[in-house]
């Protein structure tokens, strides 16, 4: 072999094997969302796997929560296409929560008191102050509405959302960041059709619970019912009591001190791509809810105080149903009860700067 | 006549349309119109999915099964029940071995109930769930894909022609249907051991295998899904006995002579209990429901199941317009139908005059079994696995 060949062989190794490093070091994810759309906290987090170069979206699985799944999915397969990510698989999830109904919680109504926001099951046109592209009434779960956005023309898979799971973390044991931004339907799903799940994934980060709710919660109601965990108690339970590696919670004792303002919108808006766009035309202020637990995952230091407690909930059909229990770590409990690493502070600048480089950078090539 | 139907029925519409109400109507003729009009013995057209615990009375049903040549069996699906699945996966194979029937897929299931810590029932069917009766370890192995996967694939293979028997606790079935929405309404029925309308067996409330997992069978009994309840009220009419132990040990096949060595065991079980008669063919019965429904009896209910009960968890409660004797004029029958709810437990919150409804409307769910010709059973049982 000459000389110049193997030199030519050898940086081609090189370069290879870097290459191979760097997909190594993506983080691979499945995306577990109740996609309501457009531009929601759901939307806006999907946006920042999706932007992101640290991951590797291995599928988007939706599940009924703010919204009913089967809109969900077309929303998420529209959000893909104006991302340029048409390469990620979106497969169908729990279209109703295990045990809890629409008629259970207007019967808990009736009993408890009402309930400030029950996603896929409120009337929206109620809400005075949303804006025209989520003022839409309640409809039936199998209803896709006329999508402000545009029709999505590609397809979810063939395969259901908790077999998808399963499916991935045989096919990566020990590499799969599983990350639920919804209602934790499909996770369970998943964990009763094939116990291996929790064991064989990397690690379990979600958004949902509430703690100490500093803000007082939500629209007044105690704050340790939040909404996912609220929507599907049981599910919460069998995911909570699963025997993971690792469990990350972003709780909304952190979320409340964060905010979609209008300095976020000016910034994105200046950018000229069809995901600023998408986000410039249908984004509302809001609190990050999702977006803070997806960006954490990229830079660990956007949190700045966080706690290990045991968490679990209260699956009661009473008063409490639904809402977070938690423990200090000291505590002596059953060995069934968990701990995970809670997030409490964090530093919006960080925040923010990561969320306005992601959203305004250059579109993905098709 | 064959059942379909119209359009997909989802939980929710399910609980609060009439849809229903056209579904309810139609299911009583399933299997018995599937079997006269294909003849009894016409071999394999009706599919099946046998979901199990076994189980002594499970391993009885599951070799009635294989005997009955009017079934075409697309999975047996094995779950944590009357002992942990680390038996009733292993003694599922066993029986498809002594049946020669290794060409059906066995799939492993839920190890453990939605929800709830697992619960099982050594005290009656031995450590072994076959009362002490021993077998080879089983050569053949499960299939790859987990139970509730396997069930998803098969009735989306054949929309609207599986029956699904379950013999055990739901959690698989439930895995199955939460996972995909659209699945419950290409089942075309579901007949189950399991439940009680006249009180438990494992509590006063509760039936065994709804007791062990409420959470599941409760979606099961709202999937939608056109259901045949074969509980307590009529299992508990059966009773195995010597003369059927001594037919089945004169049978020559090793069907009939596994059989056999399963009913001495659990006939010698239930002696040392101090039980007065022999056990109860719980499973076998539910499959007989489905091989031959005119051995049975049934009645119209809106089936749902108590999940929160300190007590009574796992209760099946059977709403019916009907006052138990007393009957009323057909027009007037046909009002207190249409005016029924289904309402549940005061409320305990002062200021609170509500009565809790939980569905505004009655609408069957479920064939419930309340009485049987237990000859007429005994002698399908033993006459097929002994011949």
């Amino acid at each position: 072999m000459k000389r110049r060949s193997f030199v030519v062989l050898l940086s081609a190794l090189i370069v290879f094997s870097y290459t191979l490093q760097l997909q190594a070091q993506k983080i691979k994810v499945i995306v577990d969302q109740d996609a309501r759309g457009p531009a929601t906290t759901d939307m806006q987090s999907l946006l920042i796997f999706l932007q992101s170069d640290k991951f590797e979206v291995l599928g988007i699985t939706t599940v009924s929560g703010d919204q009913w799944m089967k809109e969900e999915t077309q929303r998420t397969l529209r959000l893909l296409e104006i991302a340029g990510r048409t390469d990620v698989p979106v497969a169908e999830g729990a279209l109703f929560p295990l045990l809890n109904s629409k008629e259970e919680s207007e019967r808990w109504e009736n009993l408890y008191g009402k309930l400030g926001y029950k996603g896929c099951w409120s009337d929206f046109s109620k809400h005075a102050h949303v804006s025209e592209a989520y003022r839409a009434g309640y409809h039936d779960p199998e209803v896709v509405p006329h999508l402000a956005e545009g029709e999505p023309h590609i397809k979810p898979i063939d395969e259901s959302a908790a077999e998808f799971i399963v499916r991935m973390v045989h096919k990566y044991p020990g590499e799969v960041v599983i990350w639920a931004g919804g209602p934790m339907t499909n996770i369970a799903l998943a964990l009763r059709i094939d116990p291996q799940v929790a064991t064989l994934a990397k690690e379990l980060v979600l958004m949902g619970s509430g703690m100490y709710a500093d803000n007082g919660g939500i629209n007044g109601v105690d704050g340790r019912r939040e909404f996912n965990w609220w929507f599907d108690p049981e599910a919460v339970r069998i995911s909570m009591r699963a025997p993971w590696k690792k469990i990350t919670i972003t709780p909304i004792d952190i979320s409340v001190k964060t905010n979609v303002g209008p300095e976020l919108h000016d910034a994105i808006a200046k950018a000229d791509t069809p995901v600023a766009r998408y986000l410039t035309k249908y984004s509302e202020p809001g609190f990050m809810w999702d977006e803070l637990s997806a960006a954490a995952l990229i830079d660990p230091s956007i949190i700045t105080g966080q706690k290990e407690l045991y968490v679990d909930i209260d699956i009661d059909h009473g008063p409490s149903y639904g809402e977070t229990l938690f423990w200090g770590p000291d505590v002596s409990l059953p060995s069934y009860e968990r701990k995970a690493t809670v997030q409490f502070d964090v530093d919006t600048k960080k925040l923010y700067d990561l969320y306005i480089k992601l959203m305004t950078q250059a579109p993905h090539a098709q | 006549m064959s059942f379909r139907l119209a359009s997909p029925v989802t939980r929710r519409q399910f609980v609060t349309s009439s849809t229903a109400a056209v579904v309810a109507a139609g299911f009583g003729a399933t299997a018995a119109s599937t079997q006269s009009s294909n003849g009894p013995m016409s071999g394999g057209s009706m599919r099946v999915i046998i979901d199990t615990d076994p189980g002594v009375d499970d391993a009885f049903a599951l070799l009635l099964a294989m005997r009955s040549p009017e079934l075409k069996i697309e999975a047996i699906t094995p779950v944590a029940g009357n002992v942990p699945l680390e038996l009733t996966l292993p003694n599922a194979l066993r029986m498809v071995e002594i049946a020669g029937r290794t060409d059906i897929p066995v799939a492993a299931g839920a190890r453990t109930p939605l929800v709830r810590r697992l619960v099982t029932a050594a005290y009656a069917h031995g450590e072994n769930g076959l009362g002490g009766a021993v077998f080879p370890e089983p050569k053949t192995k499960p299939v790859a894909e987990p139970a509730a996967e396997l069930i998803r694939q098969i009735i989306r293979k054949y929309p609207g022609e599986v029956t699904l028997i379950t013999l055990g606790p739901l959690t698989n079935i439930a895995a199955a249907l939460g996972s995909d929405s659209e699945l419950a309404a290409k089942v075309k029925g579901l007949v189950m051991m399991g439940g009680s309308l006249s009180g438990g067996n494992i509590t006063p409330a509760a039936e065994f295998n709804i007791y062990v997992d409420p959470e599941a069978a409760r979606m099961v009994f709202q999937s939608g899904i056109p259901i045949t309840m074969v509980g307590l009220d009529v299992t508990r009419k059966t009773a195995l006995t010597d003369d059927h132990v001594q037919t089945l040990s004169a049978g020559k096949s090793a069907v009939s002579q596994a059989a056999a060595k399963i009913a001495r065991n659990a006939i010698e079980h239930n002696r040392s209990q101090g039980f007065l008669i022999g056990p109860n063919m719980h499973d076998s019965l539910a499959l007989t429901a489905f091989l031959d429904p005119s051995i049975l009896k049934f009645d119209d209910y809106y089936v749902d199941v108590e999940t929160n009960g300190e007590l009574t968890a796992g209760q099946t409660l059977g709403y019916s317009p009907n006052q138990g004797d007393l009957r009323r004029s057909p027009e007037m029958q046909k009002k207190a139908e249409s005016s029924m709810v289904i309402r549940g437990s005061a409320p305990t919150l002062a200021g609170t005059k509500i009565s809790p409804v939980l569905r505004d409307k009655y609408v069957p769910n479920t064939k419930v079994a309340l009485d049987l010709d237990s000859s007429r059973f005994f002698s399908l049982l033993i006459g097929r696995l002994s011949s």
